[in-house]
């Protein structure tokens, strides 16, 4: 009769069976998705609607700020378009990074007190952020259909919505691991990501930034992923150019994602006594 | 060949600890060596301190050890806290899915066994309630009970029994009792509730300072470890208390318990209580008093000891010296006690302590009867003779 054999050593999990675990595990990762939804909606009087509320009013922000104010140009394309197709993968991206860096922190209780894969902590947080991406997803196809601009490229999403959450788990793992010892990061979290966003091309287009330095350095630009994975999701929406520097990006996120998940597996077995 | 279950070899554990600016290495585990054999219920005691959780940690996977290796074979599941993971918001519904999950079950395994588990519980009409409207009762014996209902192959237990109300806890004992029964469960149970030990478990191993002191059947195991517990010099000195009453024409210096095994107080087996008092400006004492009140815990009154009420009462004495209390046999069941003392001096309260001090008394055999014991609760023991014969003055009021 063959049985669960688990082996406990000074050496912890290796990644292999640490996602195998995860995938063993898929109804601890519904159950935390379920929750945080539950949690997130519950005691509010508009509840979903927030969902709706929240994409708006950044698209309202940047739409004062970027189009009326600053005047940036966006190739013929209709700025409310433009930014849109920004913000959908930047707020998703936003909200897994600000979730999954205190996923381990707000959970410090359970995490010393019982054995889980800890990688569904944040991994969790990253299937809650769909909802609001759908429903920005949706508005952005509705703003399109209205505008007369093309949405067959926003099939694309599925690749891109991927790079993106790799990206921000990847970030995601790193920080939550460091922030147990240190939980000053979790403070530098918000505004490095407000400084992110304003040289990230989300609300104004790649050709902006990259006229603020020389040629030959503008690969520099194609190292934060999300700059390239914009690119990309636009290219495919808007027919807009795809400069082959998105290889760049493409594989910073894929990195970013590996490192994060290896970094957090070493801190895995010391996190409870971290706390 | 034996089919074991739990095979811990060489495990230590070591935590950095700064201490002075100085950084040393604390060793929680020291080298355990332990074989659990499947279908069995493993008890683990000790004091605090003595590495139990430390244990269970590295068990249940929450923490790593630093040497060793432990081969685990079968599901594990752990109840270091009952509850984990609840959230206030949710309801009593979905916290049974999100604690099940959390403990390792599958949102199938916690369908089939919804049904008992609220049944367990007892709190059906509140199971769509969230459960921040719980009163902290209820929310225990939610959480117990999913965690009750769990079917692991091995299952590690710490200290749940001391949850709930009496009742619900007789019916968690059945509970492991069943569970000790159904075939193949293997269970490691941290307790300091020597009589659910005594019930529960095979075998019994004794941690201290991170060793095993002592393996073996549970009624040895726990014996040696009450009597060891009771092994400490019961001495407190009260003359730098400042919390006291009284007009101080003399003061209680200090109190300490003698026995024949060391100060180690048992159930009905000999023992003296001595008092040290002083008087300032007094060379002898007309009339000495003391009234000894016995609490159980902090509050609840068991008994006075009193010398003037038992007729011992103790003129022209120095002003400086002891008095004594002796027991032929100790009356006190097991149990921790503690008391306040008063001393009067020709009538007048000279000095009172409240909460002087506390002592612990090993469970034995007050009555000499030959069977251990069950009492668990602190109280006394009173002179009793049972036979079918009514009293020579009659049944008849």
């Amino acid at each position: 009769m063959s049985r669960n054999r688990i082996i406990i050593s000074p050496r912890g999990n290796s990644l292999s069976t640490a996602l195998h675990e995860l995938l063993q595990n898929k109804d601890l990762l519904w159950t935390f998705t379920y929750r945080d939804i539950r949690v997130r909606y519950a005691q509010t009087y508009l509840g979903l609607a927030w969902s709706l509320i929240q994409p708006l009013f950044g698209l309202a922000a940047v739409f004062i700020l970027f189009f009326k104010i600053a005047k940036v140009e966006t190739g013929g394309i209709p700025y409310l378009s433009f930014a849109l197709s920004g913000l959908v993968f930047w707020n998703y991206f936003n909200y897994v990074v600000t979730q999954s860096s205190s996923s381990l922190v707000n959970m410090q209780a359970m995490i010393k007190k019982i054995y889980f894969p800890r990688l569904a902590l944040p991994f969790g947080k990253s299937i809650v952020g769909l909802i609001d991406f759908a429903v920005a997803l949706l508005l952005l196809f509705i703003a399109n259909l209205i505008l007369n601009q093309p949405v067959s490229g926003l099939l694309v999403f599925p690749l891109i919505l991927l790079l993106t959450a790799c990206t921000a788990l990847g970030i995601g793992t790193i920080v939550s691991a460091i922030s147990l010892r240190y939980r000053d990061l979790q403070q530098i979290i918000p505004f490095a990501l407000q400084l992110l966003f304003f040289v990230t091309p989300v609300a104004y287009p790649q050709a902006l930034l990259a006229g603020l330095i020389p040629e030959k350095w503008t690969w520099v630009i194609y190292l934060n992923p999300m700059a390239g994975l914009l690119e990309l999701f636009r290219g495919f929406v808007f027919g807009t150019a795809i400069s082959p520097l998105v290889w760049v990006s493409v594989a910073m996120a894929m990195a970013l994602f590996l490192t994060g998940v290896l970094f957090f597996m070493r801190t895995d077995k010391k996190m409870a006594d971290l706390l | 060949m034996k089919d074991i279950a739990v095979h811990i070899e060489n495990l230590s554990k070591e935590y950095r600890i700064e201490r002075h600016g100085k950084a040393e290495t604390f060793k929680a585990l020291d080298g355990i060596n332990l074989e659990v054999e499947r279908g069995k219920i493993l008890g683990i005691i000790g004091s605090n301190g003595a590495g139990k959780s430390t244990l269970l940690k590295i068990l249940s996977r929450i923490t790593y050890p630093t040497t060793g290796k432990i081969t685990i074979e079968g599901r594990l599941a752990s109840l270091l806290e009952v509850g984990t993971g609840f959230h206030p918001e949710l309801s009593g519904r979905e916290n049974v899915y999100l604690n099940g999950s959390i403990l390792g079950m599958s949102r199938q395994e916690i369908r089939q066994k919804f049904d008992d588990i609220v049944e367990f519980s007892g709190i059906e009409k509140f199971i769509d309630t969230p459960v921040k409207h719980y009163s902290s009762g209820m929310y225990v014996r939610l959480a117990f009970s999913v965690a009750a209902n769990l079917t692991p192959e091995i299952l590690i237990i710490d200290e749940v029994l001391a949850v709930g109300d009496a009742q619900f806890q007789a019916r968690c004992l059945q509970k492991m009792d069943e569970a000790k029964a159904s075939e193949g469960r293997t269970i490691l149970f941290v307790s300091h509730n020597m009589a659910a030990i005594n019930h529960l478990c095979d075998e019994v191993i004794w941690l201290k300072e991170g060793q095993i002191v002592q393996t073996g059947k549970a009624e040895e195991v726990t014996q040696s470890y009450l009597l060891q517990m009771a092994e400490k010099s019961q001495k407190v000195a009260l003359k730098d208390r400042t919390d006291r009453s009284g007009n101080r024409e003399a003061l209680l210096t200090q109190v300490e318990w003698l026995s024949p095994q060391q100060g180690a107080l048992i159930s009905g087996k000999p023992a003296t209580l001595k008092i040290d008092y002083v008087s300032g400006h007094l060379e002898t004492i007309g009339n000495l008093r003391c009234v000894f009140n016995v609490y159980k815990g902090n509050q609840e009154f068991v008994v006075t000891l009193n010398n003037d009420m038992s007729g011992s009462g103790i003129h022209q004495v120095p002003g400086r010296g002891s008095v004594y209390c002796h027991f032929d046999q100790l009356p006190f069941m097991h149990g921790e006690y503690s008391i306040t003392c008063n001393l009067f001096v020709n009538g007048r309260r000279s000095d009172k302590v409240e909460q002087a001090f506390r002592f612990k008394v090993a469970e034995g055999d007050y009555y000499n009867s030959g069977h251990k014991t069950a009492e668990k609760r602190p109280g006394v023991y009173v002179a009793q003779k049972w036979n079918t014969l009514p009293p020579a003055y009659g049944s008849t009021p």
